[in-house]
């Protein structure tokens, strides 16, 4: 009966890992990477950094493929041992959870500044809380079935801004493509790497999925699809704002839609639309991260999840609240992308590695 | 009986959730902001204001409800918009200032323009004149940024009953398409230019005779972001040829042997700009071609239009086109010595190594380097009227 709760498709899975991946990135990217290329070439970045999530993800697939039907919780302890397996899990938790409180509370923080002035963030992010909360209890399933309904919002919305943009756009602000070379754009594939958390969700969600042997292809799509909606959005940042427009914005891509006014259109403002699109994906990473997290602890402990999940409620809303400001909740934002680069970069390669020497001993 | 207690309840929660926003309010009650005026205060006297006190703001607001107007000010209840002027430090400052006068608070969501004074203009830095614009989160950017030869705030009174001089100015700027007007510049626009120091033009708005006039363009030092002076509308024309920022527009040229003049309309307008790098030695060739169609012609003959004639015409045109440019390039290089016209974009685009190592005293080069120019004009078309 619980197994026939918690099972998704691999159409469902690769929107799964979309809708993980799209999240707070979207705003904030374009200023990121532009300041550390300072070229208009940030598109060709995004497109060479898209490889890096690409490698953790096959070597996450095929560390899954050695315990099927098995998530990462469990089958952690099979290599390592219980204690260390029981450490990598609960930091694993602890990251999911920070990193659900920092997509919250960049939520509410862009929310208040751009759509409900006045609204106290608390207010917006208890909400949004209990919505996932509501969400995630009913199980994967469920949670694939949301996700099926807000991704094709999410790219029409983003295909029609593109388009809309085009009346702005000057191609001159993206010339010249490789004017210093290739090293500014190499530089920039720290940052932009950090854009594309999202594929380690498959440790998780592989075990749910049917037809396994359709994973590299989640894999795949997953990362691609959104690797061309963030650089269509870079394209469009860059060649509306131009490269040295953007270096000081805090959120160039709202800027980029409020620079254009269609009255032709039924909405001559296009910025709340995109930012209800936002907050959906936003929602998505939330409830994934959340559902991560007490999943990972009920499978640790062995308990029902969702006494876990009432109990992560509260943690994930007071640690949304320590950032006192803008400035520390990017660096919030810094942190947990540096911490998911070694947890999902290095450990599932040494896991793997791990698990080659032990069959090969044994 | 449950039931129907269940019902009740629902009702009653739906009231909470259903009564609309939170912070709501009514449209009529909101002050809506369609322009900004930026001045130099002119009291002369500080009895008890601050002498540091130097910037006159002014909101332009719609009158959205004719009788809230009349209601407020008899005198001013014909005129669809409202004027409110404050001085202060800050532009912020002004609008919390502002706001204590009116009823309703200030809602710049649809603000669609900022007009500076050129008095203000040539003693403060332009970045710090718009900071609070990008800054805030309501204001979007796509407001115009527009200079006046004059006073900004005057620029936005009109006489006429029904303008409201943001919007008409904005209507004016966006639909028509001008060899004299230059391409509309937004906050958006401005912000790289800003970022960069680079030089750029302003569209200047002036108030004659009771009517606003798009005359020319104020030039904006990228060094210092402050206004350095204007061009006149020929020099505008001048930058237009240049710059093929239109492709649409009329030229009027004067054919002084035969004392008629004739309306050229433009069909088409290209420019190619290409910058050659010659033992670090730096010339710009402008290739600039034009298509288009006698639309007028002012005199009795008809001569103008036969084949023999076509090629004098295309001179004469020719002619007329350079002397706008010379006058242009004359003036950025040797009066104002900087790129306005942005001939450095494509010093970056085609060789980015020597523009990275040049582009901090990019005005020097501009102003010293060598410009060569080709205008080659052909009539296309003589309109309904044909004389063979």
């Amino acid at each position: 009966m619980k197994k026939h709760q918690n099972i998704i498709s691999p159409t469902q899975a690769t929107i799964l890992i979309i809708n993980f991946t799209l999240g707070v990135g979207i705003l904030t990217l374009p200023r990121l990477v532009a300041d550390e290329v300072g070229t208009p070439d940030i598109w060709i970045t995004l497109l060479i950094s898209s490889l890096v999530p690409l490698t953790i993800g096959f070597v996450i697939i095929m560390l899954n493929k050695r315990y099927p039907e098995r998530t990462f919780y469990q089958y952690s302890s099979l290599i390592v041992g219980k204690a260390l397996a029981l450490f990598i899990g609960l930091l694993m938790i602890l990251y999911f959870m920070t990193f659900a409180s920092f997509a919250v509370r960049m939520m509410a923080e862009v929310v208040e500044g751009y759509l409900l002035e006045g609204t106290p963030v608390t207010i917006l992010i208890v909400i949004l809380l209990w919505l996932s909360l509501y969400l995630i209890v009913s199980g994967m399933t469920s949670i694939a079935r949301v996700f099926q309904i807000i991704f094709p919002f999410t790219v029409i919305i983003f295909i029609v801004i593109a388009l809309m943009s085009l009346g702005v756009f000057e191609l001159n602000n993206l010339r010249p493509v490789l004017g210093e070379g290739i090293t500014p754009v190499l530089k920039g594939i720290k940052p932009t790497v950090l854009s594309y958390i999202g594929v380690e969700i498959m440790l998780i969600i592989q075990a749910y999925m049917t037809d396994q042997h359709k994973a590299k292809k989640v894999i795949f799509l997953g990362v691609i699809i959104p690797t061309l909606l963030y650089a269509m959005t870079v394209v469009m940042v860059v060649g509306v704002l131009s490269i040295n427009g953007i270096t000081n914005l805090t959120y160039p891509t709202i800027i980029l839609i409020q620079t254009f006014e269609l009255p032709e259109l039924l909405f001559e403002r296009l910025d709340s639309l995109f930012l209800t699109v936002w907050i959906m994906q936003i929602f998505a990473s939330i409830s994934i991260s959340f559902y991560a997290a007490s999943l990972g602890l009920s499978q640790l402990f062995n308990k029902d999840i969702k006494r876990f999940i009432y109990g992560l409620l509260p943690i994930i809303f007071i640690l949304s609240m320590i950032p006192r400001n803008l400035n520390q909740l990017f660096w919030i934002g810094d942190i947990v992308a540096n911490v998911s680069l070694v947890l999902f970069g290095v450990i599932p390669c040494l896991l793997l590695l791990i698990s080659f020497i032990r069959r090969k001993v044994q | 009986m449950n039931k129907i207690n269940r019902f009740i309840l629902l009702f009653i929660i739906s009231i909470v959730f259903l009564s609309g926003c939170w912070s709501s309010t009514d449209i009529e009650h909101l002050s809506m902001v369609v322009g900004v005026g930026l001045d130099v205060s002119q009291e002369d006297s500080n009895q008890n204001t601050d002498e540091d006190e130097y910037l006159e703001v002014t909101y332009q607001v719609a009158n959205i409800m004719d009788t809230q107007s009349t209601l407020e000010s008899s005198e001013q209840s014909d005129k669809p918009y409202k004027n409110y002027k404050e001085t202060g430090k800050s532009i912020l400052k002004t609008a919390y200032d502002v706001n204590y006068k009116t009823q309703n608070p200030f809602y710049n969501k649809h603000q669609r323009l900022i007009v500076i004074g050129s008095e203000l203009a040539q003693q403060t830095s332009l970045q710090e004149l718009v900071d609070y614009f990008i800054r805030d989160p309501g204001n979007r950017t796509s407001n115009l940024v527009m200079i006046s030869d004059g006073v900004a705030g005057d620029v936005l009174e009109s006489d006429h009953p029904t303008d409201i001089p943001s919007l008409l100015i904005t209507g004016i700027v966006q639909t028509s398409k001008s060899a004299r007007i230059l391409e509309p510049i937004s906050l958006a626009k401005l912000l790289p230019k800003l970022n960069t120091n680079t030089s750029f033009l302003l569209q200047n708005i002036v108030k004659e005779e009771d009517e606003v006039k798009l005359k020319g363009a104020g030039v904006i030092n990228g060094g210092t972001l402050k206004l350095m002076g204007f061009l006149t509308e020929g020099d505008l024309q001048g930058v237009t040829w240049l710059t093929a920022s239109t492709d649409e527009g009329l030229v009027l040229a004067y054919d002084e042997e035969q004392e008629h003049s004739i309306s050229y309309e433009l069909t088409s307008l290209t420019s190619t700009i290409t910058p050659t790098l010659k033992n670090n030695e730096l010339t710009f060739n402008v290739e600039i071609e034009s298509e288009g169609w006698v639309a007028e012609v002012f005199d009795v003959t008809d001569e103008i239009t036969k084949e023999e004639q076509l090629e004098k015409l295309e001179k004469l045109l020719k002619e007329h086109a350079e002397i706008h440019i010379d006058n242009v390039l004359k003036k950025l290089q040797e009066e104002f010595q900087v790129d306005a016209i942005g001939f450095g974009e494509y010093v970056r685009i085609n060789y980015p190594t020597y523009w990275s190592e040049n582009k901090d005293n990019w005005d020097e080069i501009f102003s010293q380097t060598a410009i060569e120019y080709d205008v080659k004009i052909t009539v296309t078309d003589y309109g309904m009227e044909f004389n063979n």
